[in-house]
């Protein structure tokens, strides 16, 4: 047919011996840098390379649950921004990612969470964005199969309510942003691996790849739980630890839990999706290395702490199950971050559990950093030398240790 | 002329609802797996149902006449039985309000009640079944371009696809009397699958004398010979041989468990759950199983046959219309056609033939049968057999009601027909396998996906590997169990050699396979019957870039039902290939993940339950009024006589005298010549001036220089120390202690005397009043002073305990340790003895704000990544490493001694006391045009009579004097509260009250 519209989400490119810039990495984080670096910066001979599919490693493995109740005040507003950004994609890339506004549940299970909660509800109001505190009472109002009696290991004590948050369907997200950076120019290859960064006298000369190596002046590794191998190709060294996240989804349900429930205590987060699957994620667990690999120990410590929270689960049945890689830094926030000892080579990377909902704002900002060649204010803080100098983010509530999961 | 089944015997009390039974029932004896004697009532809706013993649920009801058990997810079409292998969501029901139960495998029980699901009026006349005809609207991944135009509509959208969604319902107050439990496992060899090459490798194995078990899904052994009528040898059919290997099973010493399927297996470990009830006393329950070798006999499945319609109810696969009437005696129609591709579909063509159905055609879309003999027994009974003919359209709205044949070169037939018997041949069950790290690959040979290579002790033997012939079956088993017996250390080099003889000996993996496909319009053609997609949805998804199984399997959903992806198996990977005009070679299917099989959460999560940790005075804090707190772990008294704000426990410490449980501390004995270098490394403190019968308080650092723990440190004698952490804390610095000393060549051993010691903490200006009349020894402040360690005889020599004397709450305070066992009767007599001194009970509560009034850092609240030692101010816990190496944490404080910008720990109180009837929160936060900090911890404090707290501020706001203004998430955007910046200690500065 003569006339047929190429109807490919992304269109098939050749792979040229040079480019403006590579992103490594066809997650969410590197497609949102490319598709941005195309729209907002005019630089369209830009190359995304992935490995195997796009998708396929924490973007297509997370629970796709965006929100901005973070603690440090460094990523509240970044994070807020991200929200406000996901109906503004809808229109632009003409995708639905099935954004659902349904807002999420964080309970406290001690006087100590509580104050956590406090704290971060306290932060978010004072940088302008929604969250409120309940008494357990009202946590059940909100999510009626939730048991609040003393019965369960951890009982709830109050929660925060966090309306902006919601969830998305996290492939859609990946094939919009492909979509979108693909129509303006931005050439996708998947299946390419990247071998080896060259870097000469400082600075970024070419990228090696399975494919044949690629000149290029610019360098960014959004490669997810596998940026770690992948600085050490320019010789960086990245300050995290590899975990991977079990996560199950049961059989579909009628709707019956209308938010995202998030309980820190046992760990265990869940959402109904709009497909009416529950979808939960819980307890992390060390790896060597990036791994997408199940284990049956912390699968059966998420089925128990889901039952446990909501015990009219019982008797549904887990479908399927898999684990999401994380690349975790000590203080729990990213590493972002370019031109810093080596020109042209620039991180997106660190993200641990919180790399989805930040894809499009960050890589909004990276694209900024990129073009421009100058760091965005809002993205100080997260340089990689905070880790040398000893000031760490105040992402998470208690210190970096290791200690035993209870 | 359909044959008519009005049966007059066989069944008891031959009813009109019986009329789907076969009449002859004994003459299914052999293989029949209900008992016609026995009936089962059960509800279907409204209706009462008779079933009978051994059916199961979706057996029962078709049995009954049952034919339209399910709408389809998205086109809401009629769905009926066709597998009983669980393989599709077409028989989820709702069972005593459990939803999505799997009505095809689960086993009928008294009185169930059994209900449809996510349909409206009735299965058989749903009216949203117009969704049908709106296909064209509904392309692969639809949802990406619909629905979000114009933006105002979407949450009306986002409704309406939340309706739509989902099968089961659930009631948020459903609670479940089910008995969940957890059962552990150890053997040698572990046979999954009871058919016969894993009832052959489980004897072969037993024989060799390892232990084995044999794990098998449904309620009995046997596998496919279980119904089937082929002949084993001369004189022998399949089912009776199957009964007879069952019979020397249950002979053997094998541990057999039926009705329990594996759900993950990796090295050396198998999970399985088994269905319980009736004589059980467990519902359900899981099996930890830990093996050396495995061996996996899963058998196969069949492949789904693609033609037109052909997920309407009457479609059936062979293995489900065979075992329909040869195990529960019930006609799965009256006139058949069927559509196969294997031998197995030949053979049960003719057995149901002789078992009285009619069937009008056999087509056969291979070139050549297997095995020749099955195309003599069906000309034998008249029965067209048409070979390279295959189903290319099923007719009938709500059932099938006939079928179009085709061929590619002789054009087309059709036959009227109530069942449709339809399958493109055989399809191994390797998820087993493939969650073992077996990747699974294209076998041109077989057909099949098979792994190329298998991991070490994980074997594979049956018609999983290809086989079809019976002797072969078994003997691979056999072959199989001895190399798993072999794996565990049995000799069987010659038995193996003898099994592997026999099976050179039989007929190998059918050859020459050709893979049927038929994609010619695909508009209703099914790959995916839970997710309703076709194969023209499967073109969409190439077109669009997705042609490759795990991204098109994300983009169409094919295969991310309840069934697991158990209906497309092999066809997605190799319709992709077709349509983007590649070969099967080199395809992969898409990735098995656990559950192999879907569990319910309570079987995957039982035996979970986390115990708390209990004092041995538990029960005297009981009876003393104690409300409870968890900490780490560990069931810890909050506060007594009902008040939170603990202010009897309070006054009591600071005026008398207050008595702690302080069991819950971490206890360790750390001794050898190396012990002081271990405590050297992780104490942020010096350790090793420490003399006999002194103590010291240090804090463990983290690489970063955050507070991590806190510890006390006695040291008893020379090169020995005990180490006492604060309330549950104790795993987590053992574990830390042990982390930091791996590598290292030290000599010292750690003993954990955390459950083995019990400790009482007493507190207060009297405490050392109410001490010395108890014991003998001086414990006046020159004898015992502060941080000293000693040993105590008290009450008369009847107790021995060894004490420390710290400065926790500020006050004089004793800590008091001994057996656990005794901790009990000390407790009691130094209650008893207090009482003249007006002693209470204290609990966590009490204790923080005690801790707080005196500064004391509460590392759960206020050490966080952001601030180290120095940053919370407590550098005089420091003590500068000559070397500089070793310690843990040194590092970092070196290098951040002299950094400004880092926030700091302050103490603060309320600017006016009007704040006293709104008390402030921990959690609120110090800001001026930006955030600046957080109050970690504040309380009223009685004693001082003002409100105090500490928080983690910006260094400029830390100096004393400074004005914070503090802002808290329910006051008004605007609003502000204000503290000052104290020093700290805010009680007894100088700390005359504790050493004194």
């Amino acid at each position: 047919m003569l006339f047929k519209r190429d109807r490919r989400f992304w269109k098939r490119a050749p792979l040229q011996s040079e480019y403006d810039a590579i992103i490594i990495g066809g997650g969410v984080h590197g497609l949102s840098a490319a598709f941005f670096l195309a729209r907002n910066h005019g630089m369209k001979n830009v190359a995304v390379l992935e490995k195997r599919y796009i998708g396929y490693g924490g973007s297509g493995r997370n629970t796709a649950i965006v929100r901005a109740n973070q603690r440090a005040p460094e990523t509240i507003p970044l994070y807020a921004e991200g929200l406000k950004l996901w109906p503004r994609l809808i229109s632009e890339l003409n995708v639905n990612l099935l954004f659902f506004n349904c807002g999420v549940l964080t309970l406290a299970h001690s006087e100590a969470d509580l104050a956590e909660l406090r704290l971060a509800a306290a932060s978010g109001k004072f940088l302008g964005i929604e969250s409120r505190i309940l008494d357990s009472r009202s946590c059940r109002e909100l999510a009626p199969a939730l048991d609040i009696s003393d019965r369960p290991r951890h009982p709830i004590v109050g929660g925060m309510f966090h309306p902006p948050g919601g969830t998305l369907r996290h492939d859609a997200v990946v094939w919009g942003l492909a979509k979108g950076a693909s129509r303006r120019g931005v050439h996708i290859h998947q299946n390419t691996e990247v071998t080896g960064i060259d870097v000469q006298g400082g600075t970024v000369k070419s990228v090696e790849t399975s494919r044949g190596p690629i000149r290029t002046p610019r360098v960014l590794v959004a490669a997810g739980a596998w940026s770690a191998e992948i600085a050490e190709m320019a010789g960086v060294a990245l300050p995290v630890r590899m975990m991977t996240a079990p996560a199950l989804v049961t059989q579909p349900l009628k709707p019956f839990l209308n938010h995202v429930v998030s309980a820190g205590a046992y760990p265990c987060y869940t959402n109904q999706t709009l497909k009416g699957e529950v979808v939960a994620c819980g307890p992390m667990v060390f790896r060597p290395r990036a791994s997408t690999q199940t284990d049956a120990e912390p699968l059966q410590r998420l089925s128990w702490a889901l039952t446990e929270l909501l015990p009219c689960l019982t008797g549904v049945k887990m479908m399927r199950a898999w684990a999401g890689p994380v690349d975790l830094t000590p203080d729990m926030a990213p590493v972002i971050d370019g031109h810093d000892s080596i020109q042209g080579f620039f991180l997106d990377c660190g993200w641990g559990d919180f790399g989805f909902k930040s894809g499009p704002v960050v890589g909004k900002y990276m694209a900024q950093f990129m073009a421009e060649g100058k760091k965005p204010k809002n993205l100080i803080p997260f340089s990689l030398n905070r880790f040398q100098e000893y000031r760490l983010l105040g992402e998470a509530s208690t210190p970096h240790g290791y200690s035993p999961a209870e | 002329m359909a044959i008519l089944l009005r049966n007059d015997n066989g069944f008891p009390k031959m009813k009109r609802r019986y009329r789907h039974r076969i009449a002859d029932i004994d003459s299914l004896r052999p293989t029949l797996r209900i008992d016609p004697s026995r009936r089962i009532s059960f509800r279907f809706g409204m209706r009462s149902v008779k079933g009978f013993h051994g059916d199961s649920v979706a057996t029962a009801l078709y049995g009954h006449g049952v034919r339209i058990f399910s709408r389809s997810i998205k086109f809401r079409r009629p769905r009926g039985l066709y597998s009983l292998n669980g393989e599709s969501a077409n028989c989820l029901m709702e069972i005593d309000g459990r939803p999505n139960e799997m009505a095809e495998t689960l086993l009928l029980e008294k009185g169930m009640r059994v209900r449809p699901q996510n349909v409206r009026f009735s299965l058989k006349r749903d009216p949203s079944g117009f969704m049908d005809r709106m296909d064209w609207a509904l392309p692969a991944g639809f949802y990406l371009s619909r629905f979000h135009k114009p933006s105002s509509l979407r949450p009306f959208f986002l409704k309406r696809i939340r309706r739509a969604a989902g099968i089961g319902r659930i009631d948020p107050d459903y609670r479940s009397e089910a008995v969940f439990d957890r059962q552990y496992i150890q053997t040698d060899v572990c046979v999954i699958g009871g058919g016969p090459a894993g009832m052959a490798a489980a004897m072969a194995a037993a024989e060799s004398g390892v232990r084995v078990v044999l794990l098998e899904s449904r309620p009995w052994l046997g596998g496919n010979f279980d119904h089937r009528t082929g002949e084993f040898e001369t004189g022998v059919n399949l089912h009776h041989r199957s009964r007879s290997l069952a019979d020397q099973v249950d002979t053997a010493s094998i541990r057999r468990f039926h009705q329990t399927v594996a759900i993950d297996l990796s090295e050396g470990a198998a999970v399985a759950f088994r269905m319980g009830g009736g004589e059980n006393l467990f519902d359900r329950r899981l099996l930890d199983i830990r093996y050396r070798s495995v061996v996996v006999a899963t058998g196969c499945t069949e492949r789904a046959l693609l033609f037109e319609h052909n997920d309407r109810p009457g479609v059936m696969q062979v293995d489900c219309a065979y075992r329909l009437a040869r195990s529960y005696g019930i006609f799965p129609g009256t006139a058949a056609v069927f559509s196969v591709g294997h031998d197995e579909g030949l053979e049960a063509a003719a057995g149901l033939h002789d078992l009285g159905m009619a069937v009008r055609a056999v087509a056969d879309c291979r070139a050549e049968p297997g095995d020749s003999k099955l195309v003599e027994a069906l000309s034998e009974r008249k029965i067209p057999y048409l070979s390279r003919w295959h189903a290319s359209e099923a007719k009938g709205k709500k059932r099938v009601e006939g079928v179009v044949l085709r061929d590619e070169k002789e054009g087309r037939q059709a036959f009227g027909c109530d069942l449709l018997v339809a399958s493109a041949g055989l399809s191994p069950v390797i998820g087993p396998l493939s969650v073992t790290g077996a990747e699974p690959a294209y076998d041109p040979e077989t057909g099949f996906y098979l792994p190329r290579s298998l991991p070490p002790g994980v074997h594979m033997a049956g018609r999983i590997t290809g086989l079809t012939h019976a002797g072969a079956v078994e003997a691979s088993g056999r072959s199989a169990g001895l190399r798993a017996a072999g794996d565990c250390g049995a000799s069987v080099e010659a038995a193996l050699q003898e099994s592997e003889a026999v099976l050179q000996t039989l007929p190998g993996p059918a050859g020459g396979k050709t893979i049927f496909l038929n994609i010619d319009k695909g508009k209703k053609t099914f790959v995916c019957f839970d997710m309703d997609v076709t194969v023209k949805h499967l073109r969409q998804s190439v077109d669009r870039g997705f042609d490759t199984p795990e991204p098109a399997k994300r983009f169409t959903g094919a295969g991310t039902g309840p069934g697991q992806g158990g209906i497309p198996g092999p066809n997605l990977p190799w319709l992709l290939a077709r349509l983007r005009e590649a070969s099967p070679e080199g395809t992969r299917p898409t990735t098995a993940r656990p559950p192999l099989v879907p569990a319910p959460l309570a079987v995957y999560g039982a035996g979970r339950i986390q115990l708390n940790r209990f004092s041995p005075v538990h029960s005297l804090l009981k009876e003393a009024g104690a409300a409870w707190d968890d900490s780490a772990g560990w069931r810890q008294a909050a506060y007594f006589d009902f008040d939170p704000a603990a202010r009897k426990e309070i006054e009591a410490v600071r005026g008398r005298i207050g008595i702690m449980d302080a069991a819950a501390q971490g206890k360790f004995r750390v001794f050898g010549p190396d012990a002081v270098q271990v405590l050297e490394r992780i104490f942020i403190g010096k350790s090793a001036d420490l003399t006999p019968g002194r103590a010291k308080h240090s804090f463990i650092c983290n690489e970063y220089g955050g507070v991590l723990y806190e510890a006390v440190t006695a040291c008893r004698g020379p090169e020995d120390y005990l180490v006492f952490t604060a309330p549950g804390m104790g795993k987590a610095v053992y574990r830390w202690m042990i982390d930091h000393s791996e590598n290292k060549d030290w000599d010292y051993r750690v003993a954990d005397l955390t459950e083995s010691l019990g400790a009482v903490r007493m507190a207060g200006p009297l405490a050392r009043e109410l001490l010395q009349g108890l014991t003998e020894s001086n414990v006046s402040n020159p004898a015992f002073p502060l941080m000293g360690f000693r040993r105590l005889r008290l009450m008369k020599e009847a107790l021995t305990v060894q004490a420390l004397r710290t400065g926790a709450v500020g006050e004089v305070t004793y800590d008091l340790y001994m057996p656990a066992s005794l901790m009990a009767a000390a407790w009691k007599a130094l209650t008893t003895a207090g009482e003249a001194f007006g002693m209470h009970p204290y609990g966590l509560k009490a204790d923080t704000l005690l801790r707080l009034e005196k500064g004391r850092l509460h590392i759960h609240r206020e050490s966080e990544n952001r601030v180290t030692l120095l940053d919370l101010g407590l550098e005089r816990h420091w003590r500068r490493n000559r070397s500089g190496a070793g310690k843990v944490g040194d590092a970092a404080l070196r290098h951040t001694a002299g950094q400004t910008g880092r926030m700091k720990r302050v103490g603060f109180r309320m600017e006016s006391a009007a704040d006293r009837d709104r008390p402030l929160q921990d959690g609120a936060i110090v800001v001026d045009d930006t955030i600046r900090g957080h109050v970690c911890l504040t309380r009223y404090s009685d004693t001082l009579g003002e409100q105090i707290g500490t928080a983690l501020v910006a260094e400029h706001l830390a100096e004393p004097g400074t004005r914070l203004n503090l802002f808290e998430h329910d006051m008004e955007p605007h609003q502000r509260r204000h503290a000052l910046v104290v020093p700290l200690p805010f009680y007894d500065p100088d700390h005359i009250r504790m050493k004194g």
